[in-house]
């Protein structure tokens, strides 16, 4: 009975256990400081060669808080398919943080390992949502499609789905970002807004010229160069907090 | 850990009626509880791989598991099923036909492997790809050469279905369709279709006997063939290269294309001889028709590469008398209660 009634407010009193604190991870899409809108709008990458935008989404998992006497406070998990073509998508809420003095938010880009072996997942994860390789198992972590005239591939199509869990194509990518100032949380809800760069895809460390390279749909080593190159696409541009 | 998790295990099973009342005041799903399924698997096997843990099999979900399996309206021409190239009477392989065939006429690039004994598998396809068994489905379903269906189309043409919503009702405890549970029901099903009710298995418990030519071929696949196709599965589950020579208009580089390691290049999953008699052609592209071909090519025609098996470096020297024993060996890995078994038979079909 004791397992049974712990089960129980586990599931019933899980906030108010871990603490009162809320994140809402607010992310906007922008190719090189201009607001990223699909389709029409054209972009240019860093060799100047003109694109445009059909689709970009990408995994968002196992959250985590540093304070700053260096504990780590791992956030409940969830995975987030962030999707350009979803509004909503892009407001991340994370709920049950416990108070503190917080200085980095962490996360992955991408599914973990564990998740990618354990099976049919629903949600975010639904093999539905077209983030799955089925021939190669495992999650696609990235994915962006577009055109560019300079691409050599059918309909000049850009086709970059980034995935791969296994070295060494291991693809999955840990994002670290400092708060400005020490946040100190003692309830409510906190805002982050954080800004995704498309542009930063193909630019360093792996300058991409679309007229040489079209994309990739499989585990390997140019996956891991697009990999290397958007673990930096995002930056905080502000905090508010209650 | 062990303990401490088999402890927890049954006070779950123990308290789980009062854990639902407690907790799941606000939500009548288990209104209807599916019926737990236990197989019964042979002692002398190695213990399975699959995690039943995360998929416990039902009566419910292995019924629905079935009607999925057999039903041909779920891919993009309503023609092909997973039973129109796993049949029955092949073993679940697709009996003469060299290439998977698909929707439309489509021609795939390999050959059916035939699906039984998937239960102590460790990954799926020929060149390994699929690590767990329950996304294996997502393969078939989808791919453009095989049943060719939109997957999200696929889900709502099953949930306008009033059939499969009972169905899916009765299995997990909601009429809502979703990826996850049809999956989980189709290997629900699929884990039921185990071999190992052959004549060899009736020899090996004591209960009957190889004939002298049986034996001799027995002898002649100890010595020969069984570090790969190991016993009692009749495979180890490795990815070997055994020397066949490539198929230009094929080109297929076998394991290297899941792991991208040119030391894969050639390699592909190490088949069961188990039911090998009714699950013609051979080999991964299904170039062989006729077993004693198989022999041949392990006798003399065995092609030198970087990947091949050190174990076929010199091949496998097989006189006539050799082959025609071990031949009759092979028979004896027939599984007749498999490929009859009704109970794994379109439910649609009147019995």
């Amino acid at each position: 009975m004791i397992l049974v009634l712990a089960g129980c407010s586990k599931s019933s009193g899980e906030e108010d256990a871990a603490g009162a604190n809320t994140l809402q991870l607010s992310i906007h899409h922008i190719v090189n400081g201009k607001p990223l809108v699909l389709n029409d709008s054209i972009y240019y990458n860093t060799f100047q060669e003109p694109f445009t935008v059909t689709a970009f989404k990408y995994y968002l998992s196992n959250f985590s808080l540093t304070t700053t006497d260096g504990k780590t406070v791992t956030l409940k998990q969830s995975y987030y398919l962030v999707n350009q073509a979803d509004s909503t998508s892009r407001q991340l809420v994370m709920s049950g943080i416990p108070d503190g003095s917080y200085q980095t938010l962490s996360f992955l880009i991408g599914v973990d390992s564990l998740t990618n072996v354990a099976g049919p997942q629903s949600g975010a994860l639904d093999v539905v949502n077209g983030m799955y390789w089925a021939w190669n198992s495992g999650y696609i972590n990235a994915k962006f499609e577009g055109k560019s005239d300079v691409s050599t591939s059918t309909a000049n199509l850009l086709q970059f789905h980034i995935g791969g869990f296994i070295a060494p194509s291991n693809t999955i990518r840990t994002v670290q970002l400092t708060l400005a100032q020490p946040q100190l949380w003692s309830g409510g809800q906190h805002t982050i807004q954080a800004t995704a760069d498309l542009y930063t895809w193909f630019d360093l460390p792996n300058p991409i010229s679309f007229a040489k390279f079209a994309g990739t749909m499989e585990p390997n080593a140019d996956a891991m160069k697009v990999a290397d190159n958007y673990q930096h696409m995002f930056q905080i541009t502000s905090i508010t907090t209650p | 850990m062990i303990r401490k998790a088999t402890v927890v295990s049954l006070c779950m099973a123990a308290c789980w009626a009062a854990l639902v009342v407690a907790c799941r005041h606000n939500d009548a799903v288990l209104s209807t509880t599916p019926h737990p399924y236990t197989l019964s698997l042979p002692d002398n096997f190695p213990p399975v791989q699959y995690d039943f843990a995360s998929n416990p099999l039902t009566e419910e979900g292995i019924a629905l598991g079935r009607v999925i399996f057999y039903d041909s309206k779920l891919s993009a021409d309503s023609l092909v099923s997973c039973a129109f190239c796993h049949q029955q009477y092949a073993a679940f392989g697709h009996y003469d036909h060299a290439l998977s065939h698909g929707v439309y006429g489509r021609i795939g690039v390999r050959t059916v492997p035939s699906i039984f004994n998937m239960i102590w598998n460790k990954a799926y396809m020929w060149d390994g790809g699929v690590i767990n068994l329950d996304m294996q489905p997502l393969t078939p379903l989808t791919d453009h050469n095989e049943m060719g269906e939109d997957l999200p189309t696929l889900l709502l043409h099953m949930q306008a279905d009033a059939n499969y919503r009972k169905l899916f009702k009765a299995a997990f405890g909601t009429e809502e369709v979703t990826s996850q549970r049809m999956f989980r029901a189709v290997i629900q099903f699929v884990a039921t279709l185990n071999s190992f009710h052959s004549k060899y298995d009736s020899v090996k418990a004591g209960n009957a006997s190889f004939t002298p030519d049986e034996a001799a071929g027995y002898e002649v696949f100890q010595q020969n063939c069984a570090t790969c196709h190991q016993e009692p599965l009749f495979t180890d589950g490795s990815f070997r290269n055994n020397g066949l020579p490539v198929q230009p208009a094929l080109n297929d580089s076998g394991r290297m294309r899941i792991t991208g390691n040119a030391s894969d290049y050639l390699k592909f999953k190490v088949p069961s001889l188990r039911n090998i008699i009714r699950t013609e052609p051979y080999m991964h592209d299904g170039r062989f028709f006729d077993i004693f071909n198989v022999f041949d090519h392990y006798d003399h025609g065995i092609v030198q590469s970087a990947t091949l098996d050190p174990l076929l470096k010199n091949g496998i020297p097989l006189n006539s008398a050799q082959q025609r024993q071990l031949y009759l060996f092979l028979n004896t890995l027939t599984d007749y209660q498999l490929l009859n078994d009704k109970t794994l038979a379109d439910p649609a079909t009147p019995q």
